[in-house]
């Protein structure tokens, strides 16, 4: 696991922070469902859309209007992904010393010579003889 | 295949879920991971609104828009955790108490 973390400590303070947290959601959500309600959002204010003709795909309207009207965005959205990703690996990424890793190119591209010396030695009944 | 739910119900849902966030940033001070859950699960309240509103008034560019907003929470989550892991390996914690190195 890339976060070794005690989980112990970063859980203390759940209770003392439980009151003010549900309060403050509370009272949100209570504001907004009083603006958001049927009053001012319900039929009256906007009517129940026209069902869509038979043979109707969503998918083909989303897909046929990101690559018309929206395709400069997509393409910067696209660009955006890209540099987010190159970012988080770059910022991720560690040297590590002392491992040893086998390269393979390296190892494709070694020659006989490299690793193979051939000596000439003179034989050692010549040596005792002498 | 008529939907019978007015927006409001769509609008209040977005709401509720919007909240829950609030209440995940408020009474979790410690972990920054949730922090960012919760920072996500915001950006999903603001995409079911978009998406209903796209419904109700007939334009299919809010469903488009809902991508887009995708895209950049993506990059977000990405950014974020990697700047977390950064963080951890030099600090060795991720208590936001523990963070405090720029503290008057």
């Amino acid at each position: 696991m890339m976060l070794d973390v005690n989980t112990e400590p970063l859980r203390e303070g759940f209770a003392r922070y439980l009151p003010a947290g549900l309060l403050v959601a509370a009272v949100m959500a209570a504001q907004m469902i009083a603006v958001l309600g049927a009053r001012h959002f319900g039929y009256d204010r906007f009517a129940q859309p026209a069902d869509h003709p038979a043979g109707y795909s969503n998918t083909q309207e989303i897909a046929s209007l990101l690559f018309t009207r929206y395709l400069v965005a997509v393409e910067i959205a696209a660009l955006v992904l890209t540099v987010a990703a190159v970012a988080a690996i770059a910022l991720t990424l560690r040297k590590r010393e002392g491992v040893r890793s086998q390269d393979v190119g390296q190892q494709v591209s070694v020659r006989k010579s490299d690793r193979l010396r051939v000596l000439k030695m003179p034989s050692s009944r010549v040596k005792e003889e002498s | 295949m008529s939907s019978t739910i007015p927006l409001s119900h769509f609008l209040t849902v977005s709401a509720l879920l919007f909240c829950v966030a609030v209440a995940g940033i408020f009474i979790n001070r410690k972990n920054v991971i949730i922090l960012l859950m919760s920072i996500e699960l915001m950006l999903l309240a603001v995409n079911t609104n978009f998406v209903a509103f796209s419904r109700f008034l007939g334009e299919t560019s809010g469903q488009v828009f809902v991508f887009f907003i995708l895209t950049v929470a993506a990059a977000e989550a990405a950014i974020g955790l990697a700047i977390l892991v950064v963080l951890f390996r030099s600090r060795r914690t991720i208590n936001v108490d523990e963070l405090d190195s720029l503290k008057g």
